[in-house]
């Protein structure tokens, strides 16, 4: 579980986040919503740790400013919005999920191996595993780095715009394996642009505004209050299919 | 798990194949750099003053007190110079970034004909101004690199700046001191005809060091070139394993540079094409390379001494022989988007 206490970020004299709170449980999807630099992406990386902020934030009870880069890395992975492929190959990529866990001198064991493993043939990238991750699709790279994170077997997982570069079908696959890593127990923390995608898999939606949280709750109680509309000027609709399931568009 | 498997077997035979031929090269190259001279030597004089323990001949004299440390020197050069490259590279997510490109050799050049000027000339002394040299030079371009947010070709561009900068001052140094004209003719192209025990011991005890601790850093190499944030979110404290590591290189270039002089396109060109190879994982890569290095300079040396024989010319021609053509020709390929 992540709870965020009043927490603040500014990058030099621009205050990005301001008094943000919220608590992330486990066994839930939580999904921050918002325009294009409202915070989003550094609320996550507050958390991460991988930034400086005031205010607190706890990861299963314990302040992360408390805790060491490797220990926070045990806890918490972070997947980072997309970035430029190295030259590693895939599967060696995901191994390197395993660091925080590795003790000194730092040198995987079969577990690690395994564990890697495993995480490459959930993302069905088993095929690839030897291919340099510079060779590889926008959306396969997003796959890369999601089984890296799956490999770091953290309780709290944060995803930066996971959905990125993937297209209809990787995305719905994606969004179903957070839904599983949820069900495991885990504390899902996601950072999405597309709001119906948002509404559709998100236990608890976060819209942020200007740095603040503007509202805070359910899917249905966030799409009833018409804040998409106050806030990213669209009109959502919403259908249920026969299975229960809610499609908003 | 099955195709992974069993593609992994197929890259792990090339690997092999590739690490049976550099050893054959490797063994030849050392065998022949110790033969050829002005006085050839055997191999069968090679084993018999090796292991009979017989130093009275002039044969013996040669391979003992100037082939075997100037193939030494070669191997120890080579392979510093390359895994120095190869970290460099990865550091700064950088295929064209070498120690030689970005400055680095060029700030321990300069601190080695300081020393000279100075007369500080003491093994230990040398390779240790080197080593700060080297390592002032790139931890500079490394801070304004980040402070900046620079992109690949800015970085580079930074370093060929710093470069002449430092060449600048050292030819000023050249100029208004005689003596260290001298001794730098040879250095400044890069050669080991002036290698002596007393120069390459102390370098040559940092060189092995610096290539132990890059291979046990190795993890973190690899780590590291996942970015920034990534690697962060996978527990690692990015500054300061990025200090070390470059840390490190300047160690091995500036250590190398103290005795071979400003050797050029090693660190460049041996890490892309043992890459090829081995691919990027600096497990297999790193060690790979350094013996790899290690090669290359001891061939460019031999060359260097057989090619207008009995003449003899600095190694650093030879290598920038061939060294600058294969520089173009990565130049051009990326420029066709192709990877380096």
């Amino acid at each position: 579980m992540i709870e965020i206490c009043s927490i603040s970020a500014s990058y030099g004299k621009n205050r990005v986040l301001s008094d943000i709170s919220l608590t992330v449980p486990d066994g839930k999807i939580t999904v921050v919503a918002g325009l294009n630099g409202c915070g989003k992406t550094t609320l996550l990386r507050s958390v991460a740790g991988l930034m400086p902020y005031s205010g607190t934030v706890k990861v299963d009870g314990t302040d992360v400013k408390t805790l060491g880069r490797r220990e926070t890395a045990k806890k918490v992975a972070y997947l980072a919005q997309m970035k430029s492929p190295s030259d590693l190959t895939v599967f060696r990529t995901v191994l390197c999920g395993r660091y925080p866990h590795l003790p000194f001198p730092h040198i995987f064991t079969q577990s690690d191996r395994d564990i890697s493993e495993e995480a490459v043939n959930t993302m069905n990238l088993s095929d690839l595993a030897d291919r340099k991750t510079s060779q590889l699709s926008g959306g396969l790279l997003q796959k890369t780095s999601i089984a890296m994170v799956i490999a770091q077997q953290a309780g709290n997982i944060l995803l930066d715009e996971p959905t990125t570069f993937l297209d209809a079908s990787s995305k719905l696959q994606l969004m179903n394996r957070a839904r599983l890593m949820a069900e495991e127990g885990k504390a899902v923390f996601a950072v999405l642009h597309d709001l119906p995608m948002a509404l559709r898999y998100a236990d608890k939606v976060a819209v942020i505004k200007d740095g603040s949280i503007f509202a805070e709750g359910s899917p249905e109680e966030i799409y009833s209050s018409g804040i998409a509309e106050k806030v990213f000027g669209v009109k959502l609709y919403r259908t249920e299919v026969d299975d229960g399931i809610r499609y908003f568009y | 798990m099955k195709n992974l498997q069993i593609s992994s077997r197929g890259k792990i035979t090339d690997i092999k194949i590739f690490v049976l031929c550099l050893s054959a090269v490797f063994a030849a190259a050392t065998v022949l750099s110790i033969c050829v001279g002005t006085v050839r030597v055997t191999p069968a004089q090679i084993i018999s003053v090796l292991f009979s323990g017989e130093r009275s001949t002039p044969e013996a004299r040669i391979i003992l007190y100037s082939r075997l440390p100037r193939t030494v020197a070669c191997l120890l050069a080579g392979a510093g110079l390359a895994v120095s490259g190869a970290i460099i590279q990865a550091v700064l997510a950088n295929r064209l970034a070498s120690p030689g490109i970005i400055g680095v050799n060029a700030g321990a050049g300069l601190a080695v004909n300081i020393c000279f000027a100075v007369g500080a000339v003491s093994g230990w002394t040398i390779a240790g101004m080197s080593f700060l040299g080297a390592m002032v030079t790139v931890l500079l371009l490394a801070f304004v690199a980040e402070k900046t947010s620079a992109g690949k070709v800015t970085v580079i561009l930074g370093g060929v700046a710093i470069s002449s900068f430092f060449t600048a001052i050292s030819e000023a140094v050249v100029s208004l001191s005689p003596d260290v004209g001298l001794m730098s003719s040879d250095f400044r192209v890069g050669g080991f005809s002036a290698v002596s025990s007393a120069r390459l011991l102390p370098a040559g005890i940092l060189i092995v060091i610096a290539l132990v601790l890059s291979m046990l850093l190795g993890n973190e190499l690899d780590v590291i070139t996942l970015g920034d944030d990534s690697a962060s979110g996978v527990g690692m404290n990015v500054r300061r394993m990025r200090s070390i590591l470059l840390i490190t290189a300047a160690c091995l270039s500036g250590a190398s540079v103290s005795f071979a002089g400003l050797l050029g396109f090693v660190g460049l060109v041996v890490p892309s094409a043992v890459r090829k190879f081995t691919g990027s994982e600096s497990k297999v890569m790193l060690p790979v390379t350094a013996v790899a290095g290690g090669c290359f300079v001891t061939v460019c040396d031999v060359l260097a001494r057989i090619i207008f024989r009995p003449h003899e010319i600095p190694a650093g021609i030879i290598m920038s022989f061939i060294g600058g053509p294969v520089f173009l020709f990565f130049l051009f390929r990326d420029r066709k988007g192709q990877e380096i």
